[in-house]
């Protein structure tokens, strides 16, 4: 009896285990493979040790785009969690309209990057709906060029991804915070907590698991980040606004540089993987509080 | 403990078989599906045809009403279409061709940096062959400068379809509401700029994002100098992009940025769509631009614009009255090796033939292309203002732009984004020039 239930939970993992193995591992060992090559995508791959590494190491385009992913992290880790949990937060206090904002915050999830990127680069253009915007509210003198300005690309590319992750961040929270038991906020209520002690000392406490999951769902989404940048600017001017993503995109299909791309995209994923293995070590037996 | 494993194993056997037969039924499934009106009939040969002649492209329309006569007339032929718009189509390409997926047919863009890949990847199939299978297509049916423009080492491994040539218009509306003449030199142009800037309006709609618009710019300018059309030339064989007209046609858009002859935002007014956007909204007094925006801009705008040669620029060897820059564009390719498999080989030719008739191209130019093919255009069948534009661009030379004579696709990429800086005014002419330049020697075999 216990043999055929292992016998029937093998059954059913199998297939997406495959599927797992065929469409995520193997090309992953692929794309090292590739990484170690001088490779136009058309041609047989040249095998070149580590050289690709070595030009990444001496590549100041690429180091450009790294520093504008580690900007993205840090408006993930900033601005994109902390909201989306004050946010939450807020709406599990709303009595009316509960259902109506939940929709309204996730809505931008479903919208493909794509389109929302297409949006945007309609609302920055120089008659666009925030420069008018800001003209009719005599903000004038804050008009800018937010796409071809060096200085202010970076925040420009970066806004709709923060809009459009907020949500997601959100929805997961909510979630998460309709599972503390009411009686705890009411207790402490009854105790005479104010909101925010409650928050501080009941819910972000208690929603620690969960802020680990999408703290490194946050990073590793942003270090991947390329829809919205590509839309808007296609990471120009030059390289201001691209993140790795982008970079490695213009490399690929750019230059024909599959090779160079390849690696670009193994450091992506050791950072990735580098960046959870620490948070979750550092973070390891620190679970979140029970009452 | 070994017969557990030995179960795991069997198990997992069946279900990657499983697996793999679900995919084996969604192919044939696709297949059937693709099939289309003529369902039925024995499909004896695939064929592939990757293309942009899809979406919001104005020879959608034509295109599909003749590829569904091709379909009734070859019912033997299951040709599947695949429709990429625009630049998407070189991704899609990428991908094929790494994937060892290359469609058996598909347009692509002439020019060394793009063709050389296909060429020494030996992708594309010398053309040569092709016409020796033809019997209705023949290489006379273009001209010469068609085949020396797009060949490779002096052989033609794709045949043009598209050709285009760069033009100036102006809102006379704009010109005469603030007394102004339409420029013919640069010292004009910069007078002009000046007092449309001063009332608020944008003196030429111009913008670089990918290189598009600002690269067709830069080569407006750059060939009026002495050896500007030989530097492009030599590009692919001296490796030099220093020259004395590149870095003059990049001081003078550096100088016409500063002067704020284009929109602010260089970035997003770049790309064709955007590019139009200001002159539309007749919020710019110039555009400079190619024939297929011509379906993007209003019928009002172009009922008060003109057409006017490009600006002489100070010192200009060539009179920009006489030439114009275009070129060779949207070419057809055909796969080596599908063209090799004698099972596709005769599929193949009669597609070919039936996509390069005279038919074929006639109706394209009634959608307002330029066709590479040499034949009559009939202008009577077109848009009046694209009728103007063919007529008032008809007698000009046609010179290639310098991107096209780039030797190779990483110089191109560079190229591109210093382009978008140089129009942004992120970087100065000389590290425009500079970076090029690097970029073009470090592609010296």
């Amino acid at each position: 009896m216990k043999q055929n239930r292992g016998l029937f939970s093998v059954l059913f993992l199998a297939p997406a285990s495959l599927l797992f193995l065929l469409f995520f591992i193997v090309p992953v060992f692929f794309s090292v493979y590739y990484s170690m090559t001088e490779w136009d995508a058309v041609s047989k791959p040249e095998f070149s040790a580590f050289s690709n590494f070595a030009s990444l190491w001496r590549d100041a385009d690429y180091w450009t785009s790294m520093r504008n992913t580690l900007w993205l992290v840090v408006m993930t880790l900033t601005i994109k969690i902390p909201v989306a949990l004050i946010l939450a937060y807020l709406l599990l206090r709303v009595k009316r309209g509960f259902k109506f904002f939940r929709t309204v915050y996730f809505l931008p999830v479903v919208i493909a990057p794509m389109a929302i990127g297409l949006m945007f680069s309609l609302i920055y253009s120089e008659s666009g709906m925030l420069n008018q915007t800001l003209d009719l509210f005599g903000l004038s003198f804050l008009q800018q060029n937010w796409l071809s300005d060096p200085d202010i690309v970076l925040f420009a590319v970066s806004a709709p991804q923060v809009w459009q992750n907020i949500g997601l961040f959100f929805v997961i929270f909510l979630a998460a915070l309709q599972g503390i038991p009411n009686e705890t906020f009411e207790s402490a209520e009854i105790d005479g907590a104010s909101s925010t002690r409650t928050f501080f000392s009941i819910a972000v406490p208690m929603l620690w698991d969960v802020m680990q999951v999408v703290i490194i769902l946050g990073v590793t989404g942003a270090l991947k980040m390329f829809d919205h940048a590509w839309a808007i600017t296609q990471g120009g001017p030059g390289v201001s606004s691209a993140f790795a993503s982008v970079y490695m995109f213009m490399k690929g299909f750019g230059s024909y540089e599959f090779g160079y791309a390849s690696a670009i995209s193994v450091t992506i994923a050791g950072y990735a993987l580098a960046f959870t293995i620490v948070f979750k070590k550092f973070f390891s037996g620190k679970d979140s509080l029970e009452y | 403990m070994v017969t557990k494993k030995i179960q795991a194993a069997f198990i997992l056997i069946f279900a990657f078989g499983f697996i793999l037969s679900g995919c084996g039924g969604n192919g044939q499934k696709n297949e059937s599906a693709s099939s289309g009106a003529s369902e039925g009939s024995t499909k004896s040969v695939k064929i592939r045809f990757a293309h942009t002649w899809g979406g919001t492209d104005g020879k959608t329309g034509v295109f599909k009403e003749k590829l569904e006569a091709f379909r009734a007339a070859h019912p033997e032929i299951n040709l599947v279409d695949e429709f990429s718009p625009g630049d998407e189509l070189k991704t899609k390409l990428k991908v094929d061709m790494a994937s060892g997926n290359t469609p058996d047919v598909f347009l692509y863009w002439a020019g060394e940096s793009y063709m050389r890949p296909l060429v020494d990847g030996d992708v594309a199939l010398n053309m040569a062959d092709y016409f020796a299978a033809s019997q209705s297509v023949k290489k006379e049916q273009w001209s010469d400068g068609a085949w020396s423009d797009t060949a490779i080492d002096g052989e033609a491994y794709l045949i043009p379809i598209e050709t285009s040539k760069s033009f100036l218009m102006y809102n006379k509306e704009i010109f005469d509401k603030y007394q102004l003449q339409p420029p013919t030199t640069y010292e004009e142009f910069k007078e002009v700029s000046k007092k449309l800037r001063e009332n608020g309006i944008i003196p030429l709609s111009m913008g670089s994002k990918g290189s598009n618009p600002g690269h067709w710019f830069f080569s407006a300018i750059a060939t009026q100098f002495a050896g500007g059309v030989e530097d492009g030339e030599k590009l692919s064989t001296e490796y030099k992009f220093d020259t004395e007209a590149f870095t003059k046609a990049a001081e003078i858009i550096s100088e016409m940025k500063a002067l704020k002859a284009f929109p602010d935002d260089t970035v997003a007014s770049g790309d064709w769509a955007p590019s139009v956007v200001p002159y539309n909204e007749g919020k710019a007094a110039m555009l400079f631009t190619l024939p297929w925006t011509l379906s993007m801009l209003n019928k009002d705008i172009t009922a008060k614009s003109e057409l006017i040669p490009m600006i002489r620029m100070d010192g200009a060897e060539k009179d920009p009255a006489t030439y114009t820059i275009g070129g060779y564009t949207m070419s057809l390719v055909i796969n080596k090796k599908s063209f090799e498999d004698p099972d596709k080989k005769a599929a193949i030719v009669a597609f070919a033939d039936s996509l390069l008739s005279d038919e074929m191209f006639a109706a394209f130019a009634g959608t307002g292309m330029m066709p590479a093919k040499t034949l009559e255009a009939n202008l009577d069948t077109l848009d009046p203002f694209a009728a103007k534009v063919f007529e008032f661009t008809a007698p000009f030379n046609v010179l290639p732009f310098t991107k096209s004579k780039l030797p190779g696709a990483k110089s191109t990429e560079v190229f591109n984004r210093s382009m978008d800086e140089l129009f942004a005014g992120v970087i100065k002419p000389e590290q425009f020039i500079a970076k090029v330049n690097e970029a073009v020697a470090g592609e010296k075999p």
